[in-house]
């Protein structure tokens, strides 16, 4: 394929693609992202290749591999065009029946579909699915149904055109009102208005410029940066190409995770088939303007997702952030103004400048506008990534599009924001998200990972988790965040093992308050947000720990112990033989008991009881029954008369 | 540097001292600053890994889903913790924050292959396929 040098031969080039394409061609797609990938959809893959030749059919159909479509829960997900009819959680197994039935026979197959918890119904098209009827997905829309490795598949949704528009049609000044009109917000972290960063590096005189992409997404439980980039890795270079003529930057970089190697492995083909049609490189489309993208992968650090620290990294040395007196975007990478922003940013810009501010404000609050994307995982029914508009209430997220908690418990809280947020109780839940919304609440936007967590989630035990997290990662170069995390984390532990002191708490908030105060990065000053907010809403839990030396949701190790009811158990041996420390005493006919000094309180006694039974309990805060004597454990069992 | 660094690291699965003299030849870098860097970032390792790679996902959905559970199971099972690697070289043992499969958590990764899913149990019976 030749360059393409200017808007008509793009326009003539997209029309000559979509005109080989026939919309009533069957066509197979499969979600090919990591978390389908686990669950054997490259397996799928090859069944359905190996199948479609044995049929003779490989010409007449297509299979189009393509990025995460956000149920993850589900996954392997198959989509069958032109019908849309949406199968989940294929295997091997069902390729032939679903060739022979629905691509030759064209009927659907029951069992395949999702089906409704609620009304039991079955349902054909995926945007009927509730997990994706009450979504908005503009930036990750396109991800289900392009090929991320080809380009044709995104010239063909109108790719590359909003770049067209701003070199032939917009100023670079231009470029940057809009989007400062359009009140885009950074989704990475700190929401910061993404237009103001780009106008204060636009108008520094400095001529050395560059644009970067945060891909550095180290927040456990949050995946939406890779997904993007794995499935849609031209939006974020449309984007960032975009940002680069807005501020004048010829060069850019990718800080992407060296864990996301199928990320990395799709940006890198992208950029190569960028720069062959003429995307990238010097003279963009004809227009004069030059722009070269480089990949940098990351060697695993979790404070390189802040801005200096990332820009240290890149600079080749190690990670550690640096005081921010000037800010990045006039002083950043080599010193030079820098503009960061993060995947899901940048490949929201090539939408503003396509449909333009006006389209863009009507989603979301006053404050954040636009939509985002939240991982929605933990305790909860469909685990995935979900786009909705800012605005929408917690409650409506977990319950509407998340389907609720699991096996009918509890919900207690969920956690936003990462490492560095909080946990919003159930009184919250009417809570609108937004940028401000959720600081207010005392957690944080963060990059959208909602962790929902049930009544069986010590949130003591969570502080611990992100605190201890957090301490790992901390670079070590100030003192707040490199001791102050290390005794936080001490006092949690000891509160989790029963050991912990009345004074504990203010030691802790006086400890938590210095980091917030003193910390050089955004990493150290939010660090105490996990404590704080668990510690505004779950008190209780605190001092139940501190004072009863009990674990409210019977969670922490050394504070609980299993039991076996000696009216309820059966002796069906089920948790004897899977006991893996051997610490349950019982035989056929004889009831079981659990051996204290043995047991390692790996749970799995209570898990595998039958939930007829229901005989292994947890015991915290209470002294745990006495056994029962040698004889009182044989089961006779009635005869039948 | 650190993108040759992480060639030699995924090339050998860990990086010996001779390569990093070289490294700080050729690139006409102070060794120090090599190992700043080689003990800062959580990919490099500067001892010989076993032959098996276990990842145990503790990121925040899987802790929830009783992540550590798991764990105990696997420090159990091999008699290492976290960043070791057992005398005959059999497995190493690595705690990650979050492999991205959060539907599938707990998670368990052994040389690349994922179960999900996992009690302390399965846990058992997956280690004891590995020679």
């Amino acid at each position: 394929m030749s360059r393409i040098n200017s808007p008509a031969e793009l326009e003539a080039f997209r029309k000559d693609i979509l005109s080989k394409r026939d919309p009533n061609k069957p066509c197979i797609t499969l979600c090919s992202g990591s978390a389908c990938h686990a669950t054997g959809s490259g397996e799928v893959a090859s069944s359905l290749e190996s199948e479609l030749e044995k049929q003779g059919l490989s010409d007449q159909i297509e299979i189009r591999k393509t990025g995460c479509h956000g149920f993850c829960e589900r996954g392997p997900i198959t989509i069958i065009h032109p019908e849309d009819i949406s199968y989940f959680q294929i295997q091997p197994e069902d390729v032939p029946e679903i060739i022979s039935e629905t691509i030759k026979g064209k009927k659907v197959i029951d069992r395949l579909l999702y089906t409704d918890p609620e009304t039991t119904e079955n349902i054909v098209q995926e945007s009927e699915i509730p997990f994706y009827k009450h979504q908005e997905r503009l930036v990750f829309g396109s991800n289900g149904s392009i090929d991320p490795k080809s380009i044709d598949d995104y010239l063909a949704i109108g790719g590359y055109s909003a770049l067209q528009k701003a070199l032939y049609d917009m100023t670079p000044e231009g470029v940057v009102a809009e989007v400062k009109k359009s009140n885009l917000r950074g989704r990475g972290g700190g929401g910061f208005p993404a237009g103001r960063k780009w106008e204060g590096s636009r108008n520094d005189p400095e001529p050395i410029k560059y644009v970067l992409v945060n891909a550095d997404e180290g927040d456990p439980g949050a995946y939406m940066d890779r997904s993007l980039l794995e499935g849609n890795p031209h939006s974020v270079i449309e984007g960032l190409t975009l940002g680069a003529y807005a501020i004048g930057a010829h060069e850019g970089y990718i800080y992407v995770r060296q864990e996301y190697p199928l990320a990395v492995e799709n940006v890198l083909l992208a950029i190569k088939a960028a720069e062959a049609y003429g995307f990238l490189g010097k003279n963009i489309l004809g227009s004069g303007f030059d722009f070269k993208v480089i990949v940098h992968q990351g060697a695993g650090a979790f404070v390189c997702g802040e801005s200096t620290a990332l820009m240290t990294a890149l600079e080749g040395r190690v990670g550690e952030p640096r005081p921010k007196y000037i800010r990045s975007n006039i002083k950043g990478l080599w010193e030079k103004p820098s503009v960061l922003n993060n995947v899901e940013t940048w490949a929201n810009v090539p939408l503003i400048i396509n449909k333009g501010a006006d389209w863009f404000t009507q989603y979301g609050t006053e404050g954040s506008k636009g939509t985002k994307i939240f991982s929605l995982v933990g305790k909860i029914v469909n685990t995935g990534l979900v786009e909705v508009p800012m605005g929408m209430p917690l409650r409506d997220i977990i319950f509407k599009i998340g389907g609720g908690i699991p096996g009918g418990k509890a919900f207690k809280a969920v956690q936003t924001g990462g490492p560095s947020g909080g946990c919003i109780p159930e009184e919250l839940l009417d809570l609108q998200v937004g940028f401000d919304e959720l600081t207010q609440a005392g957690s944080m936007m963060g990059s959208g990972g909602m962790i929902v967590m049930d009544e069986d989630t010590c949130m003591v035990d969570v502080a611990r988790y992100f605190i201890a997290f957090l301490t790992d990662e901390s670079c070590g170069k100030c003192t707040p965040c490199r001791e102050g995390l290390r005794q936080m984390l001490k006092i949690l532990t000891r509160i989790t093992e029963g050991k912990g002191k009345e004074s504990d708490i203010a030691l802790l908030k006086d400890l938590a308050e210095t980091a917030k105060e003193a910390a050089l990065c955004a990493l150290g000053k939010s660090a105490p947000n996990p404590f704080l907010s668990t510690l505004r809403y779950f008190e209780d839990e605190y001092e139940a720990h501190i004072k009863e030396k009990r674990c409210p949701a019977l969670s922490c190790k050394e504070l609980i112990a299993y039991y076996i009811d000696p009216t309820q158990c059966k002796a069906c041996m089920i948790c004897a033989r899977k006991c893996p420390a051997d610490a349950i005493d019982g035989g056929k006919n004889k009831i079981h008991m659990v051996d204290q000094d043995k047991c390692t309180k790996c749970g799995t006694c209570y898990e595998v009881c039958p939930s007829r039974f229901s005989a292994v309990t947890r015991i915290s805060g209470a002294p745990i029954p006495d056994l029962i004597p040698e004889e009182e454990r044989i089961i006779r069992k009635k005869k039948k008369k | 540097m650190i993108q040759v660094m992480l060639e030699v690291q995924s090339e050998n699965n860990w990086l010996p001292k001779e390569t990093l003299d070289r490294i700080s030849e050729r690139l006409d870098v102070p060794l120090a600053r090599i190992l700043h860097i080689a003990t800062f970032y959580k990919a490099f390792s500067l001892i010989p890994k076993g032959r098996h790679g276990i990842h145990i996902c503790v990121g925040t959905a899987c802790h929830v889903r009783g992540a550590s559970r798991i764990l105990d199971t696997v420090q159990d099972q091999t008699g290492i913790k976290p960043g070791e690697t057992d005398l005959d070289l059999k497995f190493s043992l690595e705690v990650v924050n979050c492999l991205g499969c959060c539907a599938l958590g707990p998670v368990l990764e052994i040389d690349g292959k994922t179960h999900g899913k996992m009690t302390p149990g399965e846990t058992s019976d997956v280690l004891k396929n590995y020679e």
